[in-house]
């Protein structure tokens, strides 16, 4: 039907329903004149014409009721109505109000951005042509593929239209001397952009001709925010070249912003043929390997290839293969298919369990916060039984005070679900802006949109029903005639009951929370003064690879001597040193075998591993690591003299117990005959992998008689660490202008990683604890609130007989004394129980520290009173002569 | 409460379609030409009449205008839409075929 004229129509009757009515009025008036008229025309004398046409025309005011309900006017009039009654009804008791959609806002907030995450990292699919044909392949457990499997499978296979292959790395880009950036990419089959049908922003990109030989095309594809950030978004890009692992490039084209990869969790900003591999990564001739499983594969499926008939082909094939090469690949590995984008099962598997429990979690939040306001609602409706008695008696129907009262339901619920979603943009924001502390670019932005908000409204509407319902039910059924009569409406005693339980269980669960969450805090707390070995504060760090092209051995020794000897003469910097890579962090800390020296090598299950660091004089300085006796590695140590090591204090003790370990030798091969090392420097033991290791052995050998690519340059210094690390860049670019650097900037931002767990840990527990000590409290609210409600009679005669507020309170409120008794107490007895489990993220706290669970029965305490303040004031307000009056 | 019904419901919409095809008119002047044109069988009540009249406004069939009627005075006129056209043309086709069905009937037995 024509819906803009029925709109309009529908509008103008409910935005100028005056107008319309005087307009009807307008209308009969007129047809009344009319009629008369006619009347007299006929013969009849003006009185008689007018009594006929009055006959005739009989209760004008019910059909007009009529017209106004063939305009349609009347269902949404009724329901601005009841919009505006309910709104006065919650405007009257704003506690219960405020209580009830703060409430809703969190349980809706946490599973909208719960849905949100999942909707967006598993939901989602690539922006590719046809994404649902690409699969990824999973060869057992894992999706990493040798590049000679994948041609054969390519080759073979007889259910995709194609197959691509990408390896994710990183790679040191130079766009100019001095400007170089380590930056994540894939080096992709030629058959990589046609296969996934995406286009460029600006130029092209490569095709199979251009992965046709090895190191035949030098040629270069940037990711849109690399062509920002590097190249001010250049529109004649296209064609300029730039060092890729020193090796020169030609950029070719851009990809769309869309566009970051074929894995969504992890940002790509390059993309090289893979024939180029031995140029970007000299020495490491995996395409030739069939070793070297580094490599991940996607298909897309033929039209009309089924999954099923797809890993049947590859299976196939997979079991030729392993008949091939028996001493590579095992005969009993499947091949298994998996939506592209989350690096197959590898990162799928874990994320869905992930979001199945947290969405377990947070939908059991809004079903209890559900259960709660139903709790609250019926306190309501006893309250106003009196209220629906009387309108029953006026002939309400009771169909239209059920619509009444889901009508406040359902203004509390979109209330709630209004700042509920405020909440979860809220939260994504949050997530958004937040950089994981690694050097690989997570992509962690989560954007709600058009289904998230769909989501959010279903969950409303569900709500309304959950918790709106069954008291709109209970509250209708109130009895007409005692209600008049002022009578209560029963004055049954409820016995326990299921919602006691679930009160005291989110008593113990919120003091659960609050206790871990506590105790990560101040354990975080503690972890920043914790020694970890080093001193984080006033010293900043940077790191680069020396490429292998061009630093021989004695060409890195003779860089680092150098960069060594410019930095500690820099102004401000007060001692500087190298490491090889810094304790507790992420692909640092190789364990090697260790042994004293004057004792046979031990079985090898006697055996002990140490961390193993690669030190330059001055590293201990700058580090701020204390050496407790002997010196630190020189100069003199040097290749082919004696060989040395600094030890720390877990060591010694270890390897020779209290003894004086200076000068001692320990061994650091299994080899009897290879030389041993003699300690010369003992140093305090520190944290090299996390946080709440126990003290492990680490043993720190001079770099002069080791050698290393991987360089970390640290230094102490009382300049701010901008200031600190743009000369220390500025120096090492003046050494050699190709280099790369990474981790840049203070050591205390790189205690980032290690303390990643728990900072998560506590973040999560604090969200999840605030949210179970909300939902206690508006439980404890619903249960005094109904006991209040339902003893208003049987407390204004006690109070009538001379009872003091405190016996009233006493009375009516000593169930729920035990209940939050019960509750503290099951929620600290488990607490202690489970200590143990949280020791794994707790740093200098004991899991049973007193102080910490005191604090949270006391919050806990606090939270109870809180939410019984409104209900107990209201029982020692009752009137005692009003309520034996009404009663 | 039912209301007094004096013909049935998709009945009186056909009359009203039909009557104002002709010429916009108002709703005294169509339950008067009804009960005309029926010679004083078929008598339309103002309490059918009325929401009637705005059903099919609201169906968007007819339109209603306030104009100058005779002697000066202002009445509401209803006439037909495009889509009212339509609507009467597809409801006489299923009067006509109703109607004569039934006199097949009556005439058979």
């Amino acid at each position: 039907m024509r819906w803009p004229a029925r709109l309009q129509m529908l509008l103008r009757s409910v935005f100028l329903r005056r107008q319309a009515d005087a307009d009807l009025d307008d209308e009969m008036r007129d047809h009344l004149q009319r009629e008369i008229e006619s009347n007299i025309q006929a013969g009849m004398s003006p009185e008689e014409g007018k009594l006929a046409a009055q006959r005739l025309t009989g209760s004008v005011s019910l059909y007009k009721e009529e017209c106004r309900d063939a305009r349609g006017v009347r269902l949404i009039e009724n329901f601005v109505r009841d919009l505006r009654y309910a709104m006065r009804m919650l405007r009257r008791t704003p506690f219960f109000t405020a209580i009830a959609i703060a409430t809703l806002a969190l349980g809706i907030g946490a599973n909208t951005t719960v849905f949100t995450f999942i909707e967006n990292i598993l939901l989602r699919s690539l922006p590719v042509h046809n994404p649902e044909q690409l699969v990824e392949l999973n060869w057992g457990d894992t999706m990493n593929i040798s590049y000679p499997n994948y041609a054969d499978l390519r080759d073979r296979n007889t259910v995709f239209s194609n197959l691509i292959a990408y390896r994710f790395n990183s790679a040191n880009i130079s766009i100019h001397a001095r400007d170089n950036a380590r930056v994540w990419g894939y080096e992709a089959t030629g058959n990589y952009f046609e296969t996934l049908g995406v286009r460029p922003l600006l130029g092209r990109f490569f095709t199979p001709a251009d992965d046709d030989k090895p190191g035949g095309h030098p040629v270069l594809v940037i990711s849109d925010r690399l062509w920002r950030s590097r190249f001010n978004a250049d529109p004649n890009v296209a064609g300029k070249t730039v060092k890729i692992n020193s090796y020169p490039f030609t950029i070719i084209g851009v990809a769309a912003p869309s566009f970051t990869g074929t894995e969504l969790v992890v940002a790509a900003d390059y993309w090289v043929p893979m024939s180029m591999e031995l140029q970007l990564e000299p020495g490491n001739d995996w395409v030739h390997s069939r070793f070297s499983q580094n490599i991940w594969t996607m298909g897309r499926l033929k039209p009309g290839a089924s999954r099923a008939q797809a890993e049947a082909d590859l299976n196939q094939i997979g079991g030729q293969l392993a008949r091939a090469y028996p001493n590579v690949l095992d005969r009993n590995r499947p091949f298994h298919l998996s939506r592209p984008g989350l690096i197959g099962q590898d990162l799928r598997g874990p994320i869905t369990s992930f979001g199945v429990v947290l969405m377990g979690i947070a939908g059991a939040a809004l079903l209890l916060a559900c259960i709660n306001l139903a709790g609250m609602l019926l306190a309501r409706a006893s309250d106003r039984h009196r209220e629906i008695g009387i309108r029953l008696a006026l002939g309400a129907s009771r169909l239209q005070l059920i619509r009444q009262l889901m009508t406040e339901s359902l203004l509390l619920a979109v209330s709630g679900g209004v700042l509920g979603l405020a909440i979860a943009f809220g939260a994504c924001r949050l997530f958004s802006s937040w950089h994981l502390a690694f050097d690989i670019p997570f992509t962690t932005a989560l954007h709600p949109d058009g289904l998230v908000l769909g989501f959010t409204a279903a969950i409303a509407l569900l709500t309304t029903i959950l918790f709106g319902l069954a008291p709109a039910l209970q509250a209708i059924r109130a009895d007409v005639i005692p209600s008049l009569k002022n009578e209560p409406a029963s004055n049954r005693l409820r016995r326990v009951g299921v919602r006691d339980f679930l009160v005291a269980g989110q008593i113990a669960l919120s003091v659960i929370l609050v206790i871990c969450s506590v105790l990560v805090m101040r354990s975080l707390q503690h972890a920043l003064t914790l020694n970890v070995g080093f001193k984080p504060e006033g010293a900043v760090s940077l790191s680069f690879d020396m490429p292998a092209q061009q630093y021989t051995k004695d060409g890195g020794r003779s860089l680092d001597a150098r960069l060594l000897a410019e930095a500690s003469t820099l102004s401000g910097i007060q001692s500087a040193g190298i490491i090889n890579s810094m304790p507790l962090n992420l692909g640092g800390g190789e364990t090697e075998f260790i042994s004293r020296a004057d004792r046979p090598v031990p079985k090898p299950s006697e055996r002990h591993v140490a961390f193993s660091y690669n030190i330059s004089p001055g590293y201990l300085r700058a580090a701020g690591t204390t050496l407790l006796a002997g010196r630190d590695v020189n100069d003199h140590d040097r290749e082919g003299g004696r060989l040395v090591a600094v030890v720390n204090d877990a060591l010694t003790h270890l390897l020779f117990g209290a003894g004086n370990a200076l000068g001692k030798h320990v061994r650091m091969s299994t080899n009897p005959a290879d030389p041993s090392v003699e300690i010369v420097g003992i140093v305090e033991t520190g944290k090299y992998q996390s946080l709440s290791e126990n003290p492990r052995p680490a043993i720190f050998l001079p770099i002069a008689q080791t050698g290393t690519r991987m360089t970390t340059l640290v230094a102490r210094t009382p300049l701010s660490p901008g200031e600190a690390t743009k000369r220390l860049r500025k120096t090492l670019l003046d050494l050699d202008p190709e280099l790369t650097l990474f981790n840049v900037g203070s050591l205390k931002d790189q205690l980032a990683l290690p303390l990643f767990p728990a900072r998560a840990a506590a973040i999560v527990l604090g969200v999840f604890g605030v949210l179970a000590m909300v939902l206690a409290a508006t439980g404890l609210f619903a249960l005094m609130a109904y006991a209040v409600a339902r003893r208003t009679h049987e407390i204004g005669i006690r109070m009538a007989l001379g009872a003091q507020p405190v016996q009233v309170l006493s009375s009516v409120f000593r169930r729920t004394f035990l209940l939050c008794a019960a509750g503290i107490s099951i929620g600290t007895i488990v607490t202690l129980a489970a200590a143990r489990l949280l020791s794994a993220v707790l740093y200098g706290v004991s899991p049973r520290d007193p102080a910490t669970y005191i604090l949270a029965i006391l919050l806990m305490i606090a939270v109870a009173i809180l939410a019984s303040w409104n209900p107990a004031t209201r029982a020692i307000h009752i009137d005692p002569a009003r309520t034996l009056r009404e009663q | 409460m039912g209301k007094p019904t004096d013909l049935v419901q998709g009945t009186l919409d056909l009359l009203i379609l039909k009557t104002i095809s002709l010429e916009p008119m108002n709703g005294w002047a169509i339950a008067k030409r009804i009960v005309q044109v029926s010679k004083d069988v078929l008598q339309v009540q103002q309490g059918s009449l009325y929401p009637a009249l705005h059903r099919l406004e609201h169906q968007g069939w007819i339109k209603a205008e306030w104009k100058d009627s005779e002697n000066n005075r202002r009445a509401k006129f209803y006439s037909l839409t495009a889509a009212g056209r339509k609507q009467l043309k597809s409801e006489l086709d299923q009067w006509r075929r109703l109607s004569s069905a039934i006199g097949l009937v009556i005439e058979a037995l």
